[in-house]
């Protein structure tokens, strides 16, 4: 910064000039506030369905559709958008006894379990092959590494549409199709998504911690259980995380290879063209939302701070 | 000393043997997994799409395919090429969201009041399962019960064949993915050495060209997979035609069709497509791919 050359001595009074003489500054606030306001009316945006699944499910039916109260001879008009005044909690009740799910009937303590078994499972086996696989493939050297290397990331670039009539006719020859097991290695691909960061997060751990241990009489697996897999702790745990929201939120490989029993996301689907009463289907998608809700509260800040202020996608 | 010597190229090689027996252990079964379910998939793809349904060879599936392609059927039209448009305008408004995307994201940069909160907000539906934000979706835009729906009544937004019902898939994309890209692109610009931007605030240089000149090639790794992801939207969005259309006529897309056979059982014929267009979809994002690295080599980018 001491030695200006006169060229930017000159950019520099001209930016002063600028400062001083237009009115750019209060373009810029009011651009700002333009901005604000947009942002402000996309986040409602986003918000707003959720009050209004929050308003609808305390109502009776007759309130949301409306129609005509014989006792008092009067007519109701529906009350599609504004509070209840008399709420009932009967819809929750309904949602947790019995609703109808295309033509299936579930309720939604029992998509809860079916969701909660599969995505837990899904998680579980798919991590672990992904820690196995990249330690593996980070950590040491051996005939055939590089090769396995190249065609697993060259792999991971083909779109999965064309391989689901292959995948469909696997699933159905092994008789697979509706089996928990099935779902399971059907989503255990090790090399997908995550690989790439897992298998770069062990390479920066450096060897020396195993070496020391080797020196104890460790054995590999040993090293990587109780020494790199803590190590890497931070990635794993992200991606963990991430990959169980994945697969919570899944519909497309459930609503083809699971439909006999129906998740969350695959019932909530069916809900929209079922015979439910419309303040059920609301209850419903309450309690769906809710418990996310509350593990977004919980791990909001970890879950933002590694994946988008890390810079990935 | 010899002796010694022995004994430790022996303990040498146990020790290697061991390692061997580790690393095969631990890769046999996500390998295994990957010869299934990937490799033996791929492959039988390509040999049933030359199979009938009893399991002889054919060609019959090319044939109709291209059949229907140029000439159209009896019951859809020209479904295919219909399809494929279609698919290919969802992902020029992808791409358009990922510009837009950068635009804000450059304001939620540039430290908006509220700039937490909307940080909150605009995670949400990454968070929550798209078909929860499908189904309130619709319920918005429903005629009689939805605000939007209320707000605008004559576009008949959900009606089977009318313009509306094409802009809902476009228009749900950009409710739902422009918060995310914002999120993802202003996450990369918080990344950027702060000297950079008061250096050029310094040198008076304006907004506009702070964004296009300076910040846009410093974030480009991650522009070109936002890009990348765009062009490869064509070929695999599904499940929005499947929950807010359930694929009316006019919606669908390549992927939705190619599910579409494969719930019929039609799996040959799937098969098929599947690999016709996986054959156009590879070289496309391949040549895509070498033209963003090329505009980022400009940039300095190896």
């Amino acid at each position: 910064m001491d030695a200006l050359t006169k060229k930017q001595i000159r950019k520099r009074g001209r930016y002063f000039r600028h400062r001083a003489f237009s009115s750019s500054a209060l373009k810029q606030k009011i651009i700002t506030w333009f901005i604000f306001i947009l942002f402000l009316a996309y986040a409602i945006s986003l918000i707003y369905p959720f009050v209004y699944l929050m308003i609808n499910s305390f109502k009776s039916p007759n309130e949301f559709i409306g129609g005509y109260d014989p006792i008092t001879d009067t007519r109701i008009y529906p009350n599609y958008f504004w509070f209840t005044s008399n709420p009932t909690i009967q819809n929750f009740i309904d949602a947790f006894n019995k609703i109808s799910v295309g033509s299936q009937e579930t309720n939604i303590l029992q998509m809860f379990l079916n969701s909660i078994f599969l995505s837990l499972g899904e998680t579980i086996v798919s991590m672990t092959f992904t820690c196995m696989a990249a330690y593996v493939l980070a950590k040491y050297t051996f005939k055939g590494n590089k090769l396995i290397y190249t065609i697993v990331l060259t792999a991971s670039f083909i779109p999965a549409v064309a391989s689901l009539p292959a995948t469909y006719k696997l699933m159905n020859d092994l008789s697979l199709m509706g089996t928990y097991f099935g779902m399971i290695i059907l989503n255990a691909s090790a090399f997908g998504g995550a690989f790439l960061y897992i298998h770069s997060y062990f390479k920066s751990i450096p060897w020396s911690f195993a070496e020391s241990a080797m020196m104890d009489g460790a054995s590999d697996f040993r090293i990587f259980r109780q020494i790199m897999v803590p190590l890497a702790r931070n990635g794993v745990l992200t991606f963990t995380i991430i990959r169980f929201l994945g697969f919570w939120n899944d519909y497309w490989y459930p609503s083809l290879f699971y439909s006999n029993r129906p998740t969350i996301a695959v019932g909530i689907a069916g809900l929209g063209d079922s015979a439910n009463a419309f303040p059920v289907i609301c209850a419903a998608m309450v309690l769906a939302v809710l418990p996310v809700l509350i593990f977004y509260a919980i791990f909001q800040k970890k879950l933002m701070l590694n994946t988008i202020d890390g810079g990935l996608k | 000393m010899n002796k010694n010597d022995l004994a430790l190229l022996k303990e040498k090689k146990r020790r290697d043997r061991l390692k061997l027996i580790f690393i095969w252990s631990m890769l046999a079964l996500p390998l295994l997994q990957f010869l299934i379910f990937f490799v033996y998939v791929n492959l039988s793809s390509i040999i049933i799409s030359f199979q009938d349904g009893a399991g002889n060879f054919t060609f019959l599936n090319y044939k109709s395919f291209f059949q229907e392609l140029f000439r159209g059927n009896d019951y859809n039209g020209f479904e295919f090429r219909d399809a494929i448009i279609y698919s290919f305008l969802l992902g020029i408004n992808d791409v358009l969201l990922v510009f837009i995307s950068t635009i804000l994201a450059y304001f939620m940069y540039k430290k908006i009041p509220g700039k937490n909160f909307f940080r909150v907000v605009f995670f949400l539906p990454s968070i929550i399962s798209i078909t929860i934000y499908v189904l309130v979706y619709k319920f918005m835009l429903s005629p009689e019960s939805g605000l939007a729906g209320r707000l605008f009544p004559d576009f008949g937004w959900l009606n089977d064949g009318t313009l509306a019902q094409k802009f809902t898939i476009p228009l749900y994309c950009l409710w739902v993915g422009t918060g995310y890209n914002i999120l993802i692109l202003g996450g990369a610009m918080s990344n950027i050495p702060t000297e950079v931007i008061e250096n050029a605030k310094l040198e008076g240089v304006s907004r506009r060209r702070e964004l296009f000149d300076i910040i846009i090639p410093l974030i480009w790794p991650t522009l070109m997979v936002a890009f990348l992801g765009s062009i490869t939207t064509v070929f695999t969005l599904f499940i929005q035609v499947k929950l807010i259309t359930n694929g009316a006529v006019g919606t669908r897309t390549i992927a939705y069709l190619i599910n579409n056979f494969t719930e019929q059982q039609k799996l040959n014929y799937a098969a098929a497509i599947g690999i016709c267009f996986t054959l156009v979809s590879i070289p496309l994002v391949i040549l895509m791919k070498h033209l963003l690295e090329r505009i980022g080599r400009k940039w300095g980018y190896k």
